[in-house]
C-alpha cells in the first residue's frame, strides 16, 4: 500500500507535464506540433541548463542566486570575445565556462572559506557581475551576426527538423545527471547536503565537496550562457533576467530539497523546468495576458510545494516495517 | 596497512574553555583484547575517543604511539588510514541515502568501478556491504533508505562502516544504549569473534553488567583524571564504582505497594497508521506505569499516536479534569503533559542553545511579565540552576551551549526540561538513556518524589532492571497489541516475557 502511494508521488512531475500538454493541446491551437514543442525547449535550454547548474548548489544546501547573472556575465564574455577580437566560437565558449567556473569559485572562497551566508554572497555577486557586465558592454546589445547563425539554424530534418542545439542541450543533461548519479563526486555531494556534520565525522573533507559543487554550478551556468546567446543570436543586456528564481523554483518543482541532500537532475531538475516553459508557451499560445504567465507559474509551485511536503512528510514520519519486531530476546526462549 | 601490535596514548591532555576534560592520561591496549572505559557522566570518555578517532587534537605535551611510532592524527582519515574506527555516541548517518552508501560513505573514491573510471561500482558496493552486514547476522536491506530503519537498526549500519573501514582499533562509545537485548548479544557475539581475531577494541558503556562480561580490562576516568586501570578478573562491581563516583550508590526501592487512587488518564482503542493497534490502559494518580516490548513493537510509536505527534487512526482518551474523567482532545491534552522523546538529537534538545534555554523552553510562559510578556532571565538563570543540581548536569554554568555537555548531560537537561513544567502527567521515552549509574539513582529518586505529590508517568524502557524497580505496574506491548499487563507484586522476567512468547507460539503455529 504505502510504496504505490509514494511511487505516484515520485511521478507527480509527469503527471503535472502531460496535463499542462493536455490542457494546452486541448484550448490552444496547433500547441502539440513537433515544431512548436521543439522552439520551447530550445528557446528554454538556457532556463533548463541554468536549472541543472542550481541543483549542484542547492544540493550541497546553497542557495545560489547568481546563477542567472553567471550565465549573463559567460554569454557577454563569449559574445564580446567574438565580436571584438574575432575569436573561434569554440574558444570564445571555452573561455565562457571558464568565467563560470571561476565565479563559482570566487562564491565559494567567501562561503565556504570565509562561511559567509550564502544567500547574501551571491546576491551582491549577481549585483557586481551584472554591473561589470554592463560596463564592458557600454549597456548596449553587442550582435553576433555570423559567428553563430549557422549554429542556430543548423536543423535535423529526419528528426522533424528538430534543431541542432537541442543535441547539445540533451549532451549537457546527459552529463550532469550521470556526474550526480554514477560518480562518487555526486555521492559525496548528497551526504554533504544530508548533514553536513556527519559527513566531516566520517571523514569526508566537506569543504573541498562544496567548492567544487559550486565551481560546478558555475561551469553549467556559464554553459548556459552560450547556449543563451546563440539561441538569440545577439547579447542583451536585460538577458537571463530573474533566471535565479525561476531556476530555484524549477528545481524545487523537481524535487530538489531547499535543505540539501535530495533531488536529482533528470528527471527532477529538468522536468521541473520543462513544466515552468510549458506553462509560459502554451498561455502565450492561447493568448493569455502576458502578466498573467508569472500569475499561474506562481499557483504551479505552490501545487507543487505542497506536493513536495506531502512526499517528505510519508516519507520521514512512519518508519517502513522492521524486522526487529519478530525476534524475542535469546534468553527468553526455553 | 600494517598489523598493529600497540596503541599507547602517554599524558594526553584536553582543555575546552573552561573545563579540562582530560588531564594526563596514559594508558596501553594490545590485540586481542576489549579495554573496557567506565567513568560518569562528562568524566571524558567521549572526548577520549574523539581524541583518538581524529574528531580532537589533545593539547600539547601528549603522545600517541602505535607500534611504538608516534602518530599524529589529524582528522577522522587519518584515523580510518591508521587502521582506527569509531563507532560513535549519537549515531551519525545520512537519513535519505540508502544503507549501502551510508556504511561506505567515507570513501566513496575507492568504489570506482576501476583506477581510472569515474562511475561508482554500486553493485560491488551493495555486495560488499550485504557481506558486513551478514557478518553482522542482521536482515536490513542495503538497498533500503536509511530513514526507514529503526535506531537499533542505525547502529548497526555504524557498526557495519567500522568494518568496512577495515579498521584494526575499534572504538564502542555506548553502543548498546539503543540496541534490543537479542542485538546486543549479537554485537559481544561480534566484538567476541573480533577479539579472536586479534583487533584491539575500547568499549564505553554504563552498562557495568556489560563491562564485566566483555572486558579483560577496564580503565576508570573521573574528572578527566584515571582513577583506576585494572584487570577485570582483579576487581568486583563495587570497587568500580567506588573508582567511578569517589563514593557508594545507595539502592533504592519504593516503599510497599501504594493504594490505589483514582484514575487521570484513560486510553481507549488507540490506534496509529501502522503501529499501534487498539491498546487501552488506565493510568492512576500518582502511578508509574511503564510499558515494556521489544525494541520496534511499537511503545514509542503508542506515545506519538496518543499525543498527537503522529496520526491517531482511532481511540479516545479520558482525562480527569474537576473531578470528572471527560473525553479530551490531544490539543486540550498538551497543558497537562510532557513528553520526554527518544531522540535526543532530533527531537529532543534545541542544540545550539544554552542549557538554560533549553530548561526553560518546557514553560517559557512562566518566566514572563504579565503585562508586556517580557522575560525575567534572572529567575530562569535561578530555576535552571537548581533543577541542574537536581538532576546533576556536569557543566560550567547554565549558560553553556546544550551541544558542548557529554552525552549523557544532555539527557539529563533534557530531563531537566520536563521537571520545570511539571505537569500531571509525564511521559518519557527511554529517560536515562546514556545516563550513570550515579545519577540514574538520583533522577529515579526525583522521579519516586514527584510521584509521591501526585504526578503521574507513563515510562518507556528497555532495561528490565530499571523498569521493575522504577514502575508500580507494567503492560506489555508486542507488534503493537497490548499482550500483558504485570503489577507490582509479580514482577519478573518471565512474567514480563510471558505475553511475548505466547505470542510467538501463536505465530509458530
Ligand atoms: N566542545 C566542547 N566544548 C566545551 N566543553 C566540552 C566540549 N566537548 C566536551 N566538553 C566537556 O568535556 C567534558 C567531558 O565530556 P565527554 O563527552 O568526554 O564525557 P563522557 O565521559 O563521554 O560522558 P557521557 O557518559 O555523558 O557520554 C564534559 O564536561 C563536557 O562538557
Ligand atoms: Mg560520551
Amino acid at each position: 500500500m504505502r510504496t504505490k502511494k509514494i511511487d505516484i508521488l515520485s511521478y507527480s512531475n509527469y503527471i503535472v507535464l502531460a496535463i499542462i500538454l493536455i490542457v494546452f493541446a486541448i484550448g490552444g491551437n496547433n500547441f502539440l506540433t513537433l515544431k512548436s514543442i521543439y522552439a520551447t525547449i530550445n528557446n528554454g535550454s538556457p532556463l533548463i541548463i541554468i536549472t541543472c547548474g542550481v541543483t549542484f548548489a542547492l544540493l550541497v544546501g546553497v542557495i545560489d542566486l547568481s546563477v542567472g547573472a553567471i550565465g549573463y556575465a559567460a554569454g557577454v564574455a563569449a559574445g564580446l570575445l567574438m565580436n571584438r577580437l574575432d575569436m573561434p566560437v569554440a574558444l570564445a565558449f571555452l573561455c565562457g565556462i571558464a568565467l563560470g567556473v571561476f565565479i563559482g569559485w570566487v562564491n565559494s572562497l567567501f562561503i565556504v572559506k570565509f562561511k559567509m551566508n550564502p544567500m547574501l554572497v551571491s546576491l551582491g555577486m549577481m549585483l557586481i557581475i551584472r554591473a561589470i557586465a554592463r560596463i564592458f558592454t557600454d549597456d548596449k546589445t553587442v550582435t553576433l551576426g555570423d559567428h553563430v547563425s549557422a549554429m542556430r539554424k543548423a536543423r535535423v530534418a529526419a528528426l522533424g527538423g528538430m534543431p541542432m542545439l537541442m543535441f547539445g542541450l540533451i549532451a549537457v543533461i546527459i552529463v550532469c545527471t550521470f556526474v550526480l548519479r554514477h560518480t562518487p563526486f555526486g555521492s559525496k555531494l548528497l551526504a554533504v547536503g544530508c548533514d553536513e556534520k556527519v559527513a566531516r565525522r566520517i571523514g569526508i573533507n566537506t569543504d573541498r565537496i562544496k567548492t567544487a559543487a559550486l565551481m560546478t554550478c558555475g561551469g553549467v551556468c556559464g554553459i548556459a550562457g552560450c547556449f543563451w546567446i546563440v539561441t538569440l543570436g545577439s547579447v542583451v543586456t536585460t538577458g537571463l533576467n530573474s533566471y535565479e528564481f525561476l531556476a530555484i523554483a524549477a528545481a524545487v518543482l523537481g524535487g530538489t530539497s531547499l535543505l540539501g541532500g535530495r533531488g536529482s537532475i533528470y528527471p527532477g531538475s529538468v522536468l521541473g523546468a520543462l513544466i515552468l516553459l510549458f506553462i509560459s508557451s502554451g498561455m502565450s499560445n492561447m493568448g493569455v495576458s502576458i502578466y498573467a504567465i508569472p500569475f499561474v507559474r506562481g499557483i504551479i509551485i505552490f501545487i507543487a510545494m505542497y506536493v513536495d511536503s506531502l512526499r517528505t512528510q510519508s516519507m520521514l514520519k512512519t518508519p517502513m516495517s522492521t524486522v526487529q519486531a519478530k525476534s524475542a530476546p535469546a534468553a527468553a526462549k526455553p | 596497512m600494517e598489523k598493529i601490535q600497540s596503541l599507547e596514548l602517554k599524558n594526553i591532555s584536553k582543555s575546552f574553555p573552561g573545563v579540562k576534560a582530560l588531564s594526563d592520561v596514559s594508558f596501553s591496549a594490545y590485540p586481542g583484547k576489549v579495554c573496557g572505559i567506565v567513568g560518569v557522566n562528562g568524566a571524558g570518555k567521549s572526548t577520549m575517543m574523539n581524541i583518538l578517532g581524529g574528531l580532537l587534537q589533545p593539547d600539547e605535551g601528549g603522545k600517541i604511539l602505535i607500534n611504538g611510532r608516534e602518530v599524529m592524527i589529524e582528522n577522522p582519515k587519518a584515523a580510518t588510514e591508521l587502521g582506527i574506527a569509531f563507532i560513535q555516541q549519537e549515531i551519525q548517518v545520512f537519513d535519505t541515502m540508502h544503507v549501502y552508501e551510508n556504511v561506505l560513505a567515507a570513501d566513496f573514491d575507492k568504489w570506482r568501478k576501476g583506477k581510472n573510471s569515474l562511475v561508482l561500482d554500486r553493485k560491488a558496493m551493495k555486495k560488499e556491504v550485504q557481506k558486513h552486514l551478514d557478518a553482522l547476522g542482521s536482515n536490513i536491506d542495503v538497498d533500503a533508505p536509511v530513514y526507514s530503519l529503526t535506531v537499533g537498526e542505525k547502529q548497526l549500519l555504524q557498526i557495519a562502516r567500522a568494518l568496512s573501514e577495515g579498521g584494526q582499533i575499534l572504538l564502542f562509545d555506548e553502543p548498546t544504549s539503543s540496541l534490543s537485548d537479542n542485538e546486543i548479544a549479537r554485537l559481544f557475539e561480534i566484538i567476541n569473534k573480533l577479539k579472536a581475531q586479534g583487533y584491539i577494541i575500547f568499549y564505553i558503556s554504563h552498562f557495568l553488567d556489560e563491562i564485566f562480561s566483555l572486558c579483560d580490562n577496564v580503565i576508570v576516568l573521573r574528572d578527566g583524571k584515571k582513577t583506576g586501570d585494572a584487570l577485570i578478573s582483579d576487581i568486583d562491581k563495587e570497587k568500580l564504582v567506588g573508582m567511578m563516583l569517589g563514593h557508594m550508590v545507595e539502592g533504592n526501592a519504593r516503599s510497599g505497594v501504594r493504594a490505589q487512587s483514582e484514575v487521570v488518564l484513560k486510553a481507549e482503542h488507540i490506534s496509529g497508521v501502522r503501529l499501534p493497534k487498539d491498546i487501552s490502559f488506565e493510568l492512576h494518580k500518582g502511578e508509574i506505569l511503564g510499558v515494556w516490548g521489544l525494541l520496534g513493537s511499537g511503545r514509542s510509536e503508542l506515545f506519538n499516536a496518543m499525543l498527537g505527534i503522529d496520526k491517531m487512526m482511532g481511540g479516545r482518551i479520558y482525562y480527569r479534569e474537576n473531578g470528572r474523567l471527560e473525553e479530551i482532545s490531544q490539543k486540550k491534552l498538551y497543558p497537562h503533559i510532557g513528553y520526554l522523546t527518544e531522540g535526543r538529537h532530533y527531537d529532543g534538545l534545541f542544540l545550539d542553545m544554552s542549557i538554560k534555554s533549553n530548561i526553560t523552553s518546557s514553560d517559557i510562559g512562566r518566566f514572563a511579565s504579565k503585562f508586556l510578556g517580557t522575560l525575567n532571565t534572572k529567575k530562569e538563570a535561578v530555576e535552571s540552576r537548581s533543577l541542574m543540581k537536581q538532576v546533576n548536569v556536569k557543566a560550567t554554568d547554565e549558560n553553556m551551549i546544550v551541544s558542548k555537555l557529554s552525552g549523557g548531560n544532555q539527557q539529563k537537561v533534557i530531563i531537566a526540561k520536563w521537571f520545570l513544567k511539571d505537569p500531571d502527567i509525564l511521559f518519557m521515552d527511554e529517560p536515562t538513556k546514556g545516563v550513570d549509574i550515579g545519577a540514574k539513582a538520583e533522577i529515579q529518586n526525583l522521579i519516586f518524589e514527584k510521584s509521591e505529590k501526585g504526578m503521574s508517568f507513563v515510562i518507556i524502557s528497555s532495561e528490565l532492571e530499571e523498569i521493575m524497580s522504577l514502575c508500580d505496574r507494567i503492560i506489555v506491548v508486542y507488534e503493537g497489541r497490548l499482550v500483558g499487563e504485570v503489577s507490582k507484586a509479580d514482577f519478573s522476567k518471565d512474567s514480563l516475557m510471558k505475553g511475548i512468547v505466547s505470542q510467538e507460539e501463536k505465530h509458530a503455529d
